[in-house]
């Protein structure tokens, strides 16, 4: 069943209910439920990307530059996935960070990451981002994945899901080592890398 | 109701010398979002049931965060849900609670559900909770959900009033040191302790322990004896095999020595006398839970808890033994929600049989099991969508329940709710009104004839209550409608509701006629120790029966305001109506007509130097606990000394004259105290 099909099933159940005072027709409702219940996937926002997005805000936010940003326009955070993109979009609209407007960006593994102050890995990406990383040196881009093993191969922040939240893990080793830091409010909350690590 | 009027106006004054007084100052940046990030759950589904936004739910639904209950120098469940706009908190002494909701609470209340982790609560014996022994480190609840409402479809039978659920932080989230330690005028000391730390790199553990000691209350119904004694510890792992698996298991030992002023038949004289006495219990909680996430749209969880508790007093021994098991699927297809699962638990009930209480059960092994299926069906996506479902639970009293409901939302404006709620539930007997005989004081002669000679009338006959294995459930039918606004600074919530329900219990005195009549022919013959002969050998029995029916009628309004980032307020009125039908010659078994009226005011102030002070007003006029017009104030200040070090100061009951808060005296083992002003000073440590 299309996702048209169920538009036009939910519209025609939506009159029913507005014309009728008998709302508790049960067979209706079952049997509407069996017509219109094929999968529809994909038909809204992931919500684990909305939430990664929002941290990724507040990683922006805490994040310490050492270069201090200076002479931009905005405040640019890219990603390969352009679902996460469209869902950036949204979250970061009219928002701003550093006093800068937020800039998303879809960009290609391969292209120079310059313009990038954050760069979001994800899982989808992870491969192309894993044969390229030896050649991107110790720019002043906090990168941020989902995948294990992130870390290792020079990410700042990796999240990983925890009974159904979204934890992180932070290696304030590599930050450091690309001239970034992050605020005792971030670090709080997250899992400093290396900590208890037998990698 | 002079005097409450009086308070009344002497809150209102006080709220607007309060606002006036506190000095607005602009926000820096404050950082919510993060924490509110670290709370939220990656899918719309979530093993405690379905995690949903407010908005979207048709319930009259009321959550206290972590950062609430340390703002209010919360110390103990009970007094956390007492911030709860409607919640019926009352403090019979200094150890014993009567909580509910939308009903009248009492010692041994049973349509409340009480969850901790998911994990019920409740004591088989009763069917509810023993708020007392309910130990759970405030510093690490991440929050508590309070459903006021029928919620049988999702939560099963006895859920019918409401649900309390207790959520306690991941573990990831606490691995740190703590120590809290508090001391105060009722309290000698208070002392929570917690380590927590990594396993690994995929798990995380804490371990903690609680120590109690308390006083007892100065002025009581009877000579005063309930002092608190409690020792804790616990721990809670956490692992994930990967980002889709997930394991949880935690456990629990308490032991508890609380004083009781017990009041037991003496058997030889039919009358009850007073007795200091303690009772000791000792509790083992345990809980593990599988999740895994099947799809981006769907995901199920395993979960097995069992618990073991005995109670120790003198001429009493009880031991409740459980084991539950329960499964549940939660998955998204298409643009609909549907909530699958089942459930199994196993009781086993044993209690000593003593002079004054007898069981008769059958059989002390109670078996329940269920399934429920719920569907959400989005009608217009994001604007309307409605939400039926059903809950079949067997008991073996009972036989097989059905709690139906329908639910629809409709979203108005993206800020703005409007929802109804039809549902039934059943409130299944306890194990108590089945199964057991209580001797309690006697009824004299006098009470139910008069026969003119003075021995005979002031003779005081053995008198029981007795249990009945023909009583039926409790079916309520309710039906609530509510609307919900929320803007950038503040928000409404209203719910006005009605509930009906039948089957409620009663119980009716009753002696057998032919006794009466042969003690009045044994007189008029002449022949007085004939006719005391005959009373010897007759009792008075209270027999429970489900014969009334109830009619709950009620509002709840709430208005959060955010009256700048140094200053929020909360403001809240509850009705709560009871109106009973009765039988002829039968008593209301619990509560009575009466009509409770609540009204309370929050207020958080962040001051100066890392500060803040929170204030508490509440004011709950009617007579539902025999108690009149009550009036509370509570004030706590605390100062964040250092990141990592916090010292508060809580005054409780402050503004008003030591009082009772509970007088419904007549229940077993339960002799209320004045509830005192009292001040708690507390430090915690994090390292």
């Amino acid at each position: 069943m299309s996702n048209f099909n169920n538009q036009v099933l939910a519209s025609m159940l939506y009159k029913y209910f507005s014309s009728t005072p008998k709302i508790f027709n049960i067979k209706a409702l079952i049997l509407v439920l069996i017509i219109s219940s094929a999968p529809v996937f994909g038909a809204e926002l992931d919500r684990e990307l909305i939430l990664k997005s929002g941290f990724i805000y507040n990683f922006s936010r805490f994040g310490k530059w050492e270069s201090g940003l200076i002479n931009q326009d905005g405040f640019t955070i890219c990603s390969p996935d352009k679902a996460f993109t469209e869902v950036a979009k949204i979250t970061f609209y009219e928002k701003q960070v550093k006093r800068l407007p937020v800039v998303i960006e879809k960009i290609d593994v391969n292209n120079d990451l310059n313009k990038c102050n954050v760069v979001f890995v994800t899982k989808k990406y992870y491969l192309d981002w894993k044969n390229r990383v030896n050649q991107l040196g110790r720019r002043q881009v906090m990168l941020i994945g989902e995948n294990k093993g992130f870390i290792l191969l020079g990410g700042h922040i990796n999240f990983f899901i925890l009974s159904g939240k979204i934890r992180f893990e932070v290696s304030v080793s590599n930050l450091k080592k690309s001239g970034l830091k992050l605020s005792s409010k971030v670090l709080r909350l997250g899992k400093i890398h290396g900590e208890n690590s037998h990698e | 109701m002079l005097q409450t009027q009086s308070y009344h106006r002497w809150g209102v004054s006080f709220i607007i010398g309060l606002l006036t007084l506190v000095k607005v100052v602009e926000a820096n940046d404050v950082d919510l979002e993060l924490e509110s990030l670290m709370n939220a759950d990656v899918q719309v589904t979530s093993a405690m049931k379905r995690s949903q936004p407010i908005s979207n739910t048709a319930s009259s639904i009321y959550v206290l965060s972590n950062k609430d209950l340390l703002n209010a120098g919360v110390q103990s469940i009970p007094q956390a849900l007492s911030l709860v706009p409607g919640m019926q908190v009352r403090q019979i002494d200094n150890n014993q609670w009567a909580i509910t909701t939308r009903f009248a609470g009492g010692r041994y209340s049973s349509s409340l559900l009480v969850l901790i982790d998911g994990q019920s609560v409740y004591n088989p014996s009763f069917a509810g909770v023993y708020w007392e022994n309910i130990d759970v480190p405030i510093q690490d609840v991440e929050r508590i959900e309070v459903i006021r409402g029928q919620t049988g479809t999702l939560w099963g039978v006895n859920a019918s009033n409401g649900v309390v659920n207790v959520i306690t932080k991941n573990s990831i989230d606490t691995r740190t040191g703590y120590a809290n330690i508090a001391a105060g005028s009722e309290q000698e000391y208070n002392m929570n302790f917690r380590y927590g730390d990594s396993i690994g790199n995929q798990g995380s553990y804490r371990v903690y322990s609680h120590h109690l000691e308390g006083e007892k209350a100065s002025q009581g119904f009877f000579p005063t004896n309930d002092t608190v004694q409690l020792n804790s510890i616990g721990m809670r792992a956490d692992y994930a095999f990967d980002d889709d698996i997930t394991l949880f298991a935690k456990w629990n030992v308490l032991n508890s020595r609380m004083g009781q002023t017990t009041r037991r038949v003496n058997t030889a004289t039919r009358i009850n006398n007073s007795y200091n006495e303690s009772v000791e219990r000792n509790k083992i909680d345990f809980l593990v839970r599988f999740e895994e996430r099947l799809s981006k749209n769907s995901n199920h969880m395993v979960q097995l808890s069992a618990n073991k508790e005995t109670g120790d007093q003198e001429f009493l021994g009880e031991e409740f033994n459980a084991v539950d098991f329960e499964y549940q699927i939660n998955t998204l297809v298409g643009e609909h929600q549907i909530d699958m699962g089942a459930y199994y638990r196993y009781n086993d009930i044993k209690l000593d049989s003593v002079d004054y209480i007898m069981d008769f059960g059958e059989s002390n092994k109670l078996e329940h099991y269920g399934g429920f299926f719920q569907a959400q069906l989005n009608i217009v996506p994001d604007t309307f969508h409605i939400v039926l479902g059903n809950m079949s639970a067997h008991n073996d009293f009972t036989g097989w329940e059905n709690q139906p409901s329908f639910r629809a939302i409709y979203k108005f404006s993206p800020k703005q709710t409007l929802w109804f709620n039809a549902s039934k539930a059943a409130r299944v007997p306890s194990y108590l009104e089945h199964n057991i005989k209580l001797q309690v004081s006697g009824s004299k002669v006098k009470d139910f004839v008069n026969t003119g000679n003075p021995l005979i009338d002031n003779y005081v006959l053995a008198t029981y209550l007795r249990g009945n294995p023909n009583i039926e459930a409790e079916k309520t039918v309710s039906y609530e409608v509510g609307y919900r606004l929320a803007q950038e600074d503040y928000s409404f919530d209203l719910s006005i509701y009605n509930t009906s329900s039948d089957n409620t219990l009663t119980y009716s005195p009753a002696v057998d006629p032919n006794a009466l009549n042969s003690v009045m022919a044994a007189l008029l013959a002449g022949n007085a120790p004939l006719a005391l002969s005959v009373l010897q050998s007759t009792p008075v029995n209270f027999d429970l029966a489900s014969l009334a029916t109830l009619n709950v009628t009620g509002v709840d309004a709430v208005l959060s305001w955010d009256i700048s980032p140094k200053l929020n307020t909360e403001l809240s009125y509850t009705i709560t109506k009871l109106d009973y039908d009765l039988p002829s010659g039968h008593i209301v078994a619990i509560s009575r007509n009466s009509t409770l009226i609540q009204a309370m005011a929050k207020f958080n102030i962040m001051l100066p130097h890392n500060q803040s002070l929170n204030i508490n007003v509440k004011s709950e006029s009617g007579d539902t606990y025999k108690t009149g017009d009550i009036f509370t104030t509570d004030i706590g200040w605390r100062w964040k000394i250092k990141p990592n070090v916090m010292l508060s100061v809580n005054a409780w009951n402050l503004l008003s004259s030591d009082s009772y808060e509970y007088l419904n005296s007549n229940e077993l083992h339960t002799s209320p105290t004045k509830v005192e002003k009292s001040v708690t000073a507390s430090l915690y440590v994090e390292f």
